[in-house]
């Protein structure tokens, strides 16, 4: 794999540059966005990745739209709100990563990541969010009773580890909130016609091959929650136009059953959203929260959002 | 653990929905015109919002929110159907004591409070010490300037008195409540939330107010706030003479040495009145002032206050019993039986024991039906003249103010008010400070399809894309008007129309800096890259990187400007206004930013701006906020406008460089500056090391500059048995946030790349 870095801040573009080398990748770095033309001149579409700040992601945007089979990456200190336009008007575009500001990489671990899974690696497993020596815990969600007790207990795991009781609340409402998108949104009938999305507000027992599974573990330094439903249907477009419509100011879209809100809760409470879709086999949703950080600068903080569908 | 500032004591019981621990409880109450939906727990899919908004009629809704939990995106639906529905049909809709999760709502959802109005909410508060989190009451009348400042100052625990800190981001905190006018609460609803709720509407609100009625030989006197000491008696017994009526039904709590002085109201009055009668009197006053002992024999009840709750639609509200029409009723200590008004079911009083056994005790009253009825239109006009009265308009009411004056309310607002007019008026041709070009309004973009007003308001006095104009206000204060670019998203263009307005902000204070070394040593720093990035712009507005190139700017000014403003500058403009274009390519948007400063912040500024701090030979003031034009990546630093000879200018540094940090300290002003550079350099004097600098010279990035300080040789045997021990210096134990004392917000994390 080819990786192609604009950056600005040398010190950045090298540190990012070696982190793709670790994983087996050529990297070129730029500083210019006008050398961007140039550096692609020789690529092999299909095996290069473009990397840069989504303050210059009209200039990714435009290589890549040239370019077909061209993959693009961005990263942020700034809102994600910023960056979703080129995630919901260039489909070559599904990562951005959040870096603390202008002078910071993105995460390391999460870079990496990216470019191992950008080279074919399948998904990872839960322990590839933490450090090792995690703890955790496996809930079991047949029914709707035992969404809101799958709720409670996440919230009196993440207040066991003596974070501040909004860290614990929020956390159970993002859980809930994924729960009611695996249990209600997910299920399909054999005519792929949806089971329980017609009325959320009925009480729901699921079969065994509609169950979701859900996790959450955490290392100290990190919380991760993740939710699996066996359906694989959700789109790239719901992630990213649910986002925009709720960041950019919370417009109600009722055409679905709910309020078309959901990722706006979801992304108002992590750190890091990843969504891992195999149409037809299964739709996994974590979620990442730094435990190290308060909830003011948890506010203003970049956040980073990876959709992956083969 | 939590807890919040004060205590919370409500007259009901919860009503609905019945059932084992359920997710949300409602309650409801209503006096008169007002009434008040509280909820308390979780707002999901499981609550019916359409169907309670339609039970919600009311003249004034109150909505309680301090005990919302939680809220889904499901609950989320739901609540926007309820508050619309809702806000159909009453005239008005207050939202109070919001829970910081539905201060979150309300600044991401669209329409999430219906059109009503957020007057009281809660912030959330943290303490590290103790680990500890509280919720800090803040009133859109009272708190409105900390708020629009964005910051709330550190206060002690609850719990362990260290300093706790307002655990949230400001601006994005405070954006939806910045985003309403300030206003005050109608008397009606003050009362409803003070007496009825035990809702500290504000320590100005809870003291005794008295509106007055004189009609013929009648007198009207409406007591509204605490039964305290400050009840003026004196003043209100002045020339009483024929009927006196008392309107009781706004009072709140009665203290002592309030009652006190109310029974010797009563015996200065009843001698020179022909009766005196009292009106809606609540439950508490009937117990603690209407014994045999206290009343007069010319002193009648005419009407109580009782608490009815109605089984059927769970309305809890306090009715007027009129005791001569019910006398034979409540003789046997028995309350008369009302109709539900919302729902027409027969409700249920549950008045204490101790009213009930002293109204049989009152005198059956003699006043005939007419005067009764009167009563009602004396509050109607009570409650207009007072309203009327502290608004600046009004003239002639009269009524007593909070510390017991009896005031003729005409307003000396209004010669103000006046002369503000006169000012703006003189103010119409603009004196542009910004740029201001002659160019023509957006062309090509079609008719306008949406606006956030019917019509363009008077602040908006063009529509240059990108354009920033300022203009004085009264008072020596600034306002400057910021225009975005046409963009594809509402939101973009919001931001950048605020960026141009606080860009205008700070070119109006530079010009306003008079001091000719500040214009000397700051003014080149960035005036050549903002005039260059500037007219890159107006030569080409549709080139992207010119485009960016200003944007960026704009929005580094405006946060170094609010950064550095100490408060001074709000976190959001003073007023928005938008417009839509449907054009071929789509929507597109232009949006208006207002900020408005008064003359006290401007010489505040403008002071802080030029405040001069000197060390080491280097004089310096703080950070400019346009310097960003030319750094953008600059937060804080001290700017050197001088520099004599000295350790700096041995070590290279030079006139206009920033300093950005000392000895790896962050430098965030001048006054900074100069503490850090002289006790680090007195430091190194005495123990040696080497003198570090960061600083942002004329060209490239933020560097170090350092030298080597030796220590002074000393005599080892002089210093033996000196018993002078030296600590390591370091941040002490209180008032510091640990987050910000282990440098959280300065890129020690693990993926630091200099970790």
């Amino acid at each position: 794999m080819q990786v192609v870095i604009l950056e600005r801040n040398k010190l950045v573009g090298r540190k990012v540059a070696r982190l793709f080398l670790a994983t087996g990748a050529s990297a070129v770095t730029i500083e210019d966005p006008a050398a961007l033309a140039g550096a692609l001149a020789g690529a092999v579409a299909g095996t290069c990745v473009v990397c840069a700040d989504a303050f210059d992601g009209d200039v990714v945007a435009e290589q890549l739209r040239a370019r077909p089979g061209m993959r693009g990456v961005l990263w942020t200190a700034e809102p994600l709100r910023r960056s979703l336009r080129y995630l919901a008007e260039t489909t070559a575009i599904d990562h951005v990563l959040a870096r603390r500001d202008f002078e910071s990489p993105p995460r390391a671990w999460e870079l990496t990541m990216l470019a191992r899974r950008l080279q074919g690696v399948g998904a990872p497993p839960l322990a590839a969010y933490l450090d090792w020596g995690y703890g955790g815990l496996d809930l079991h969600v047949r029914t709707t009773a035992d969404r809101d007790t799958a709720a409670a207990q996440i919230q009196d795991f993440v207040a066991a580890l003596q974070v501040p009781r909004r860290i614990a609340e929020m956390f159970a409402e993002l859980a809930h909130e994924l729960l009611m998108n695996a249990m209600y949104g997910a299920p399909v009938d054999a005519a792929g016609k949806p089971k329980y999305a017609g009325d959320r507000k009925a009480d729901i027992s699921l079969a065994d091959h509609e169950r979701p599974t859900v996790r959450i573990a955490t290392d100290g330094s990190r919380l991760a929650l993740q939710i699996r439903d066996p359906f694989g249907r959700l789109e790239r477009r719901h992630v990213f136009d649910g986002l925009a419509r709720g960041l950019a100011g919370g417009e109600i879209d009722a055409s679905h059953g709910g309020a078309g809100l959901g990722m706006m809760v979801c992304h108002n409470a992590s750190t890091a959203m990843f969504f891992d879709v195999v149409p037809g086999r299964h739709t996994e949703v974590t979620a990442l929260f730094e435990l190290d950080m308060n909830l003011r600068e948890f506010r203003t903080q970049a956040k980073s959002l990876h959709f992956w569908r083969p | 653990m939590a807890s919040i500032d004060r205590p919370v004591q409500r007259p009901s019981q919860p009503i609905i929905p019945a059932g084992a621990a359920p997710k949300l409880v409602i309650e409801k109450f209503a006096d008169g015109g007002v009434a008040c939906i509280k909820f308390v727990g979780t707002i999901d899919e499981g609550f019916e919002g359409k169907k309670l908004g339609m039970t919600a009629g009311a003249d004034t809704l109150v909505l309680d929110l301090g005990g919302v939990k939680k809220i889904s995106s499901f609950g989320i639906r739901e609540w926007v159907d309820f508050a619309t529905t809702a806000a159909k049909a009453t005239r008005a809709m207050i939202l109070v004591e919001c829970a910081p999760k539905v201060v979150d709502q309300l600044n991401m959802v669209a329409n999430f409070a219906g059109g009503g109005r957020v007057f009281s909410f809660y912030a959330p508060f943290r303490c590290d010490y103790c680990d500890s989190e509280h919720r800090v009451l803040l009133q859109i009348d009272r708190d409105f300037e900390a708020i629009k400042g964005g910051k709330l100052a550190e206060r002690p625990c609850l719990s362990c008195k260290e300093s706790m800190y307002f655990d949230e981001d400001g601006a994005t905190y405070f954006s939806y409540v910045l985003g309403q006018e300030r206003f005050q609460l109608e008397p009606a609803v003050e009362a409803f939330l003070a007496s009825k709720l035990n809702y500290a509407v504000s320590d100005l609100n809870r003291k005794l107010r008295v509106d007055k009625v004189i009609e013929g030989r009648t007198t009207y006197l409406r007591l509204n706030g605490d039964l305290d000491g400050t009840f003026p008696r004196e003043k209100l017994a002045e020339g009483v003479e024929g009927t006196l009526i008392v309107d009781l039904g706004a009072i709140g709590k009665i203290e002592p040495v309030g009652a006190m002085e109310w029974r010797g109201f009563i015996s200065q009055v009843a001698p020179a009145a022909e009766r005196v009668y009292l009106a809606s009197a609540p439950p508490a006053f009937i117990e603690k002032l209407c014994t045999r002992d206290d009343l007069n024999p010319k002193v009648q009840l005419l009407t109580v206050l009782m608490p009815y709750t109605c089984a059927s639609c769970g309305t809890t509200g306090a009715h007027n019993v009129d005791v001569a029409q019910h006398y034979d009723v409540l003789k046997f200590a028995t309350a008369p039986e009302l109709r539900c008004p919302q729902c027409k079911h027969a409700m249920q009083c549950h008045a204490g024991e101790a009213v009930m056994t002293l109204l049989p005790t009152m005198p059956r009253p003699t006043a005939s039906p007419e005067l009764v009825k009167s009563i009602t239109v004396l509050r109607e006009r009570a409650i207009q003249s007072g309203g009327a009265a502290r608004r600046p308009a009004a003239t002639g009411a009269q009524g007593v103010a909070p510390g017991g004056q009896l005031a003729t309310r005409s307003s000396v607002v209004v010669p103000m008010l006046a002369a503000m007019l006169a000012l703006v008026v003189a103010a119409g041709g603009y004196l542009a400070y910004q740029r201001f070009t002659a160019k023509a309004a957006p062309t090509g973009l079609g008719a306008v399809t949406n606006r956030s007003a019917e019509a363009r308001p008077a602040w908006v006095i063009g529509d240059v894309p990108a354009a920033a104009t300022c203009s004085d206000a009264p008072g020596k204060g600034i306002a400057c008007v910021g225009v975005s670019s046409i963009s594809a998203r509402l939101d973009d263009a919001d931001e950048e129309a605020a960026d141009a307005a606080l860009d205008a902000v700070a070119n109006a204070l530079a010009l306003r800096i008079a001091d000719p070394a500040w214009k000397r040593a700051v003014v080149p720093i960035y005036a050549a890259a903002r005039d260059a990035k500037l007219a890159a712009f107006d030569r080409d507005p549709a080139n992207t990187s010119a485009r960016r190139d200003v944007r960026e700017a704009r929005h580094a000014v405006g946060q170094v400007l609010r950064a550095t403003s100490g408060g001074a500058v709000p976190a959001a403009p003073t007023r928005r206004y938008w417009e839509e274009y449907q054009t071929a390519d789509g929507k597109r948007y232009l949006s208006f930013a207002q900020v408005t400063l008064g003359g006290t912040e401007v010489g505040k500024l403008i002071e802080g701006y030029n405040q001069r701090a000197t060390a080491l030979g280097a004089t310096t003031v703080s950070l400019f906020p346009l310097i960003s034009w030319r750094y953008p990546r600059l937060e804080a630093g001290a700017v050197i406008v001088a520099l004599a000879s000295g350790p700096l200018q041995e070590l290279g540094l030079a006139e206009q460089y920033v300093v950005l940090g000392v000895g790896g300290r962050d430098v965030h002003d001048a006054a900074a500056f100069a503490k850090l550079a002289s006790d680090e350099y007195a430091g190194l004097a005495e123990h040696g090391g080497p003198l570090r600098l960061k600083v942002q010279a004329a060209e490239g990035a933020p560097r170090e500059f350092s030298t080597e300080i030796k220590p002074p040789h000393v005599d080892p045997g002089a210093a033996a048995g000196s018993g002078k021990h030296t600590r390591p210096s370091g941040p002490t134990g209180t008032g510091v946030n640990v987050w910000d004392k282990l440098g959280g917000d300065k890129g020690t994390g693990r993926d630091d790349p200099t970790q």
